[in-house]
């Protein structure tokens, strides 16, 4: 089992009205909400929960990318990225992800991430992502071209860390007369790819064509084993080979405490506030005109009834992972077997929740869960060594 | 064949199927629909159909159809439309075109003023207003069909609690238009291009436009050299949904000046 730290940055005073007076808490949320000295405060509060991953032995922390909003404050993951490559000292640290349909320069995050996977001693996972409905907005990008963005701006990234440069790229969004980067990454052929997805039929297909392992996050159990299923079903299928364990995450809210209505009482406002007040992406900012072909647009239509009938968005697939530390471990364990996922993601921090109750959670599962997880001792990277050191 | 008939036929035009609605009697015309669904053969181009052989095509990507890889922007569809009148026979037509087919229409005349023998721009986009559109794409379908005309029927295009398939038929139209002007919403080139129009122009607009008020009717009117606008009472932005008998009096009014 890999073991990965996820967050997402919220900011934790969105407007209670924020749906009523402002229709999302993104795109549109005005950004004269942020406090940037309570910003510089929460910064350095999730750095510190991030480094603490890597110092109790998660194998990866996680940063990823959203714009203009109040749900995820990293608009650029890579700076966040390289905040954790002096802050960590061997966790890996992934990218989920870049969102390289986004780039009107795509080569910019193969330059990005070779930095970073240099100066971490090669411990970068390179996710790559679209980028969900919302950016488009926020970014003035079509979003009817944005799969085909993604598949060239993935193609040219790739080819220009394994391919020796100079070389011309001649695609139908990108034409460079000189693809050449530097620095190449460490990691040989490159940094091992990760794509968050939202399940659609053709980035299952896709991830599964190029073995990449994939994660969706917020759904519930069958709905993830439905995706996973699908994917499996393309490699085996179109692709000739069996998908393992590896090749899958499994996303999930955590929080250990002494015993479970104590746990379930300390979560339930903080998962509130990230329903009621983060999540509020109504459907045309979610899936604008043309982010999906007619069929994945169909089923999204059905999906958005069904979590508008549920009352918002799952944060823990399966049997939920908030209770005291044998709970957890246990259902841990069952859930990832359930969806056949080799990788945990785990988010602790969720909306509101402030520091000392995230830490709490993590020092209790470091101490009571984490020794008796079925783990392999972590990897070091492609170096082997931490590349820049961390501060004493 | 009589009023209020016509047929509809899908004609291959150098590899991409157009679908086309044509009717009537008298000298060509080609109609460029707007947005909102409005595509299909309705009340104004039965009016039409009483003093002209109206041709109304659906854009690439509108109705149901495949948008193609290479429209990139509305020059790509006013070639497109040069390679239309080419396949349908028709010389120089009166172009009408509302709202983006107006702007379409502008790009035709522009890009091929020898093929357009007279331009009707309905509630047209394209010139950069004064102050922004409202952004149609970041609202829910009711309330952006709700911009453009109340007898559109706005409740059934509800994602949430209308009719599925007819909410993705309209956010498919929206795709199709998305590729034209999410990333900007007017044609910064409109000035510079408006005296290749040799076509004589009108302008019809809707005087309960929300989208555009109808002060930039007189604007669009001044820039292209055209008459005052005829602004059309109780209409919405899509006039020829609002008042199809107005606009067709101002079409044919247009057409007696030609000849």
């Amino acid at each position: 089992m890999q073991l990965y730290f996820f967050h997402l940055m919220p900011w934790p005073h969105i407007d209670p009205e924020v749906r009523e007076k402002y229709g999302s808490s993104w795109v549109v949320y005005p950004n004269s909400e942020y406090d940037p000295v309570e910003g510089s405060r929460l910064y350095n509060q999730y750095l510190d929960q991030l480094s603490f991953a890597d110092q109790i032995g998660f194998d990866a922390v996680c940063v990823n990318e959203h714009h203009q909003n109040a749900y995820g404050l990293m608009p650029s993951p890579n700076i966040m990225a390289a905040a954790l490559v002096s802050r960590t000292k061997q966790a890996r640290i992934a990218i989920l992800g870049n969102g390289v349909a986004m780039r009107r320069n795509p080569l910019r995050v193969a330059e990005e991430v070779a930095m970073l996977d240099v100066m971490s001693g090669g411990r970068v996972i390179s996710g790559f992502v679209r980028g969900i409905g919302a950016e488009y907005h926020s970014l003035g990008l079509d979003p009817t071209t944005s799969r085909d963005r993604f598949f060239e701006a993935h193609d040219l990234i790739v080819k220009a860390w394994t391919t020796p440069g100079p070389f011309e790229w001649d695609g139908r969004f990108f034409h460079y007369r000189y693809v050449n980067v530097w620095p190449r990454p460490l990691t040989q052929p490159h940094p091992p790819i990760f794509v968050p997805s939202q399940g659609s039929d053709e980035t299952l297909e896709w991830a599964a064509q190029h073995r990449y392992p994939l994660a969706c996050t917020f759904v519930p159990m069958e709905r993830l084993k439905a995706f996973y299923d699908r994917y499996r079903s393309f490699a085996s299928e179109q692709f000739g080979y069996d998908a393992g364990p590896e090749q899958f995450g499994f996303t999930s809210l955590i929080h250990v405490d002494t015993d479970e209505k104590k746990a379930q009482a300390a979560v339930e406002p903080h998962v509130r506030y990230f329903i009621e007040r983060c999540f509020v992406l109504p459907l045309p900012i979610f899936f604008p005109p043309g982010y999906t072909d007619a069929g994945s647009y169909r089923r999204r239509v059905t999906i958005a009834r069904e979590v508008a009938a549920s009352g918002g968005p799952t944060l823990n697939a399966g049997a939920p992972l908030i209770g005291t530390p044998e709970q957890v471990g246990e259902r841990l364990v069952a859930n990832l077997a359930e969806a056949g996922a080799g990788t945990l993601l785990a988010q602790f921090q969720v909306g509101d929740m402030p520091h000392d109750k995230v830490m709490r959670s993590m020092e209790l599962f470091a101490d009571k869960v984490l020794p008796y997880l079925p783990r392999e001792p972590r990897a070091a990277g492609a170096a082997g060594s931490a590349g820049i050191s961390p501060p004493a | 064949m009589g009023i209020g008939e016509h047929r509809s036929s899908t004609v291959d035009v150098r590899g991409t199927p157009v679908p086309i609605a044509s009717g009537g009697d008298g000298p060509p015309l080609l109609f460029l629909h707007g947005e909102g669904n409005t595509w299909p053969w309705r009340a104004v181009h039965d009016e039409l159909a009483h003093h002209f052989e109206v041709h109304a095509p659906v854009h690439p990507g509108f109705g149901g159809t495949h948008l193609p890889e290479w429209v990139t922007g509305m020059a790509d569809l006013a070639y497109h439309y040069v390679d239309v009148l080419d396949a349908l026979g028709l010389d120089r037509p009166v172009v009408v075109g509302e709202s983006l087919g107006g702007w379409l229409a502008f790009r035709l005349a522009a890009q091929r003023p020898d093929r357009v023998s007279g331009l009707v721009l309905i509630g047209s986009l394209g010139l950069q207003p004064a102050t922004p559109m409202p952004d149609l794409f970041i609202k829910a379908g009711p309330e952006a069909l709700g911009y453009l005309s109340d007898r559109l029927d706005a409740r059934a295009v509800d994602p949430l609690q209308g009719d599925a398939e007819a909410a993705t038929d309209l956010w498919l139209d929206q795709a199709a238009q998305a590729r034209l002007m999410w990333e900007r919403p007017y044609d910064p080139t409109w000035l510079r291009l408006a005296h290749h129009v040799r076509a004589p122009t009108r302008v019809i607009w809707g005087a309960a436009d929300r989208l555009l008020p109808p002060d930039h009717a007189t604007r669009l009117a001044d820039v292209m050299g055209a008459p005052p606008p005829t602004v059309v009472a109780g209409a919405g932005h899509l006039v020829t949904v609002d008042a199809p008998t107005d606009v067709a009096a101002a079409v044919t009014d247009l057409a007696g000046e030609i000849a």
